[in-house]
């Protein structure tokens, strides 16, 4: 059974690749979609997610060129990969083990 | 250097840089957002930084992972990059056929050679010896004077009482022991040694066990440990030799256990070991120096101490002498490495082969950069095309050197092909005793090495020529067409005169070495080898106790001998000249007082008429007679000279009558006459001056020396003098020894030709050996000429064409190329020369019967690569006064 820790280290990760599938996004956007999508459940701090995507863009998931946002400014915008979307598909995969075993004891039917 | 200091700053401003706009853009998006709810911008920007966190932190991770980042993509780019340039120097190199195959055979023959040789140095002289700690195992040896001798029994028991030692051990060298295994007798080598040998070299048995020292004594010593190559050779590797029983000359042995092959360190080393069991006799032996003393030293000993530690012992124990003529403090102790001893000269003339093979490597060097000056030249358009496209300098260079590595890999590869047939060459030429040769091995290190002096080799040949086609002239380049310019040429002469030079400095060493062998073998050894057969006899002690039953014996073996059809004559020694072997004895003249400086001489025991049989003159007086028995006055037959080195004033013939003795024994000199004087023997070596010697007969041998010498003579026959003859005497031989005592087996039986060839194997190996890397370096040297001088004309077709046009004649054109083209040769010759001046004194232990700087040598090298260059020149030369002027200025 994986590690608590790695689980939630892995879901970060495993929703900012989710959120990429639907296109190129900057931090922000991500951030944003992230808060929307989950009502505001995710408490995370804001700033936490720019060292997953360093990292993730470090590993090769994801690639990031610099664009112009909607007011005109320049960002920072993120594009999945091939690789990370074999990485999404992982850790989807992984995500669903693991609810399928902590589920029943806490969920019990 | 700035810019390779600048690198990580860029990275680290570049990654920082971009964190910090980001974070920013991220806290300036949230601020906005929530102003649009109606928040101040101060509260709005307040909310933005609370909602993000820790920005400090959070900035330090993505920039150190953006800094990973950008240090792997880097790594990617490069490898890329390097995969491109290794696919792209393939398809070129296979794209020029020949220029591959001249710069690869180039390459594979100096890597090759550079790796053989030091496969060679590897194995004899780099790697440690198999023993641990190899520096603490010493010989250690008595000292007269400062003269060395050999440890006699009471000096090894009083070694080791001498703290500085760990362990002590006395050894006797027996070359011939009479094994027998069923009812074959079989000759082998092997020593008798204390039980502390093998803790000396810290070496454990492979299986089994050594001897004890309660096994080391008088009546117990029936045990013996064998090599590994005897337990391969002889037991097949069977592990059931354990508790196996041997007959070792005479008496069986109990095998008690195999040494480990590292154990044999050279081809003719010992393949048995059996206790040397001394008696509370031998513990008085004072005048008996034939051991061979080992020790291993305490830890943090050194040898020089060692030596002073033990000389009091030594000195205590001289007291003991009754005939001593020294004083107590010329009596010294010398303990010096096992490995020096063992790796000594060796060393030293693989160092200078080395030395001989790295010239080859860089002459090859040499002519692989001029190949690759002249594809520079040829492809310099190419490179300008590249160039413009906008690849770097650098780039260009970068790729360029990658083409020069795959080549030189490629010709490594070749090379380890070369190298694997070169050691062959090197363990054939090489004596038997150099140790640890047939261990020389292409394995990990000489891989390793290969490697090495591949990249450093394709640096050499490649650096050069790459920063010149790199150099940028583009407009120029493009606008001649890509031709190249001529101006660029100066630096193919000076590689031409540097491979001259190199090869000369080969060549002249190699000329001196083959000059002194030829030399050697017209020496003339004093006796005639041609048709003599030599043997060794051991006879043992438990069949032949007594002096007379030995001297019946081997009157008996001559006399059989003699009988052989075909055989002229038949005689008994105790050392065949050359053989190796020696036996050395102070000498008293009887006419002169008895002093400390009493001269060291051969001392041999022979039968009548052995004189006659290897023809040595007689050049006066009376040879040994049969009639010169043990009953008989006691005389001798010495050699000129001896008389010379005696009687220094007399002529030798007038030495006759006088008396001489040999050994000091302990009350005093018996003196014997001098009856006869012959003419003198090169003993030791064919290089080495005739030693003083004085000849015994057999049956006069002083009793007490029989023990010593094994009771062990050589049979000496003289058949026909035709090649082969000799060999063709060894079954006769040993079917006549049978007739006297069947279970006595020859040894060592080798033709007096033979050990001819023997003392001149070392002279051999280096004459072998460095012509050989002369040769190569001949041909290499010749290429390179040839290579410059075509090049030379191709690229001058146009201005030949152009004076042929204006009416030079042929002969003027020869002279217009010959004149570029020895330019280079002569300066290269005059540099060659004079380096060789230097060079050569490396090889002055090596020279006989020459100077290191003999100018017939220096000469005939000279013109002999000069006359060479020449006909390597002919046939560009000859090419240039062809051309056809028409052709030659249609070509622009």
């Amino acid at each position: 059974m994986p590690n608590v820790k790695d689980r939630l280290h892995g879901t970060l990760d495993a929703l900012v690749l989710k959120t990429l599938t639907f296109g190129p996004r900057h931090g922000y956007a991500i951030v944003q979609w992230l808060r929307e999508q989950t009502n505001d459940a995710l408490s995370v701090e804001e700033g936490s997610v720019y060292p997953a995507l360093y990292r993730m863009e470090r590993d090769g998931w994801i690639e990031a060129d610099w664009g112009t946002s909607e007011l005109g400014r320049k960002a920072k915008f993120y594009q999945i990969t091939e690789k990370g979307r074999r990485q999404l598909r992982a850790e989807t995969k992984e995500f669903a083990t693991f609810v399928a075993a902590v589920k029943p004891l806490l969920l019990p039917s | 250097m700035t810019r390779r200091r600048r690198w990580p700053r860029f990275f680290r401003t570049s990654v920082q840089d971009e964190v910090e706009r980001e974070l920013a853009f991220h806290l300036e998006m949230t601020t906005r957002e929530l102003m649009e709810q109606g928040m101040s911008r101060a509260n709005a920007r307040a909310e933005a930084e609370r909602r993000f966190g820790d920005s400090a932190s959070i900035n330090a991770e993505c920039r150190r992972y953006g800094e990973e980042r950008d240090r792997r993509a880097h790594r990617a780019e490069y490898l890329h990059e390097l995969r491109q340039d290794v696919t792209f120097a393939l398809r070129q190199l296979g794209r020029a056929r020949s220029f591959t195959a001249i710069a690869g055979i180039t390459l594979a023959l100096g890597i090759g050679a550079t790796a053989a040789v030091f496969s060679a140095l590897d194995a004899v002289a780099l790697r440690p010896l198999p023993y641990p700690d190899a520096d603490r195992i010493v010989n250690v040896q008595p000292t007269r004077k400062g003269e060395l001798t050999d440890p006699s029994p009471p000096e090894f028991l009083a070694f080791r009482s001498v703290p500085a030692f760990e362990h002590v051990a006395a050894a006797v060298l027996q070359a011939g022991i009479t094994m027998r295994i069923g009812d074959v007798p079989e000759m082998i080598t092997g020593a008798h040694v204390s039980s502390e040998y093998f803790a000396v070299f810290g070496v454990h048995p492979l299986i089994g066990r050594t001897f004890t020292a309660q096994e080391d004594a008088p009546g117990q010593s029936n045990v013996a440990v064998i090599s590994y190559r005897l337990w391969m050779s002889h037991f097949n590797g069977d592990r059931g030799v354990l508790n196996r029983r041997v007959e070792m000359d005479g008496t069986p042995h109990t095998i008690l256990g195999v040494m480990p092959p590292s154990f044999d360190l050279t081809r003719g080393s010992e393949d048995i070991w059996t206790p040397i069991a001394f008696s509370s006799d031998d513990a008085t032996k004072y005048g008996e120096h034939y051991l061979r003393v080992v020790a291993r030293l305490r830890p943090g000993v050194t040898p020089a101490q060692a030596g002073a530690a033990a000389t009091p012992a030594e000195r205590e124990l001289s007291t003991h002498l009754t005939y001593r003529t020294l004083a107590l403090t010329d009596y010294g102790v010398v303990a010096h490495r096992y490995r020096d001893g063992l790796v000594g000269d060796y060393q030293s003339l693989l160092l200078v082969l080395l030395g001989a093979v790295s010239f080859v490597l860089l002459i090859a060097c040499g002519n692989v950069a001029n190949l690759l000056l002249a594809r520079g030249s040829a492809r310099t358009k190419e490179l300008a095309i590249r160039a413009a496209l906008g690849a770097g300098r650098g780039r260009i260079v970068r790729q360029l050197l990658t083409e020069s590595l795959v080549l030189a890999i490629s010709g490594a590869a070749g090379g380890l092909l070369v190298a694997y047939g070169l050691q062959r060459v090197i363990l054939a030429v090489s004596p038997e005793d150099v140790p640890r040769l047939d261990h020389a091995r292409i394995d990990a290190r000489v891989l390793a090495f290969t490697l090495g002096i591949s990249v450093l080799a394709a640096l050499v040949f490649g650096l050069l020529p790459a920063l010149r086609a790199a150099r940028p002239q583009l407009q120029q380049t493009l606008r001649e067409g890509g031709r190249g310019s001529v101006t660029r040429d100066r630096l193919r002469p000076v590689l031409v005169a540097a491979e001259v030079a190199l090869a000369i400095t080969l060549l002249v060493g190699s000329g001196l070495l083959i000059r002194s062998a030829w030399l050697m073998q017209r020496i003339d050894p004093g006796f005639d080898p041609r048709g003599v057969l030599t043997a060794r006899l051991i006879l043992p002690g438990a069949r032949y106790p007594t002096a007379a039953g030995i001297t019946r014996a081997y009157g008996a073996i001559r006399d059989e001998a003699a009988r052989i059809p075909g055989v002229q004559s038949a005689a008994i020694t105790s050392v065949a000249p050359l053989s190796g072997s020696s036996m050395q004895s102070s000498v008293q003249a009887e006419d002169r007082p008895i002093d400390d400086k009493s001269p060291q001489a051969n001392v041999r025991f022979t039968s009548s008429g052995y004189f006659g049989t290897m023809h040595i003159p007689l050049i006066a007086g009376r040879d040994i007679a049969t009639t010169d028995n043990a009953a008989a006055p006691q005389v001798a037959v010495i050699n000129e000279a001896l008389a010379r080195l005696l009687w220094p004033n007399i002529e030798p013939r007038e030495a006759l009558g006088h008396g001489i003795a040999g050994v000091a024994p302990k009350n005093g000199p018996k003196y014997r006459t001098v009856v006869g004087v012959v003419g003198d023997v090169h003993e030791s070596g064919l290089n080495e001056k005739p030693a003083p010697a004085f000849y015994i007969p057999y049956e006069q041998t002083p009793e007490l020396m029989w023990p010593l010498i094994q009771r062990s003579l050589v049979v000496v026959v003289r058949g026909p003098a035709a090649e082969g003859s000799a060999e063709a005497l060894v079954n006769p031989l040993s079917r006549a020894v049978a007739r006297v005592d069947p279970s006595l087996p020859l040894t060592e039986a080798r033709s007096m030709s033979y050990f001819m060839r023997a003392s001149l194997a070392t002279a051999r190996m280096n004459t072998v050996l460095l012509s050989l890397l002369g040769g190569i370096a001949l041909v290499l040297a010749i290429v390179g000429i040839y290579g410059v001088v075509s090049f030379f004309v191709n690229q001058h077709v146009h201005e030949i064409g152009i004076r042929l046009a204006l009416g030079a004649t042929p002969a003027l054109i020869w002279r217009f190329v010959m004149r570029r083209g020895l330019a280079p040769i002569v300066a290269g010759l005059g540099v060659g020369i004079s380096l060789s001046l230097v060079t050569t004194n490396v090889l002055r232990q090596q020279l006989y019967g020459v100077s290191a700087h003999d100018p017939l040598t220096l000469v005939g090298v000279g013109s002999l690569l000069l006359v060479i260059a020449v006909v390597a020149m002919y046939v560009p030369a000859r090419r240039a006064m062809r051309v056809a002027p028409i052709i030659a200025l249609n070509e622009s």
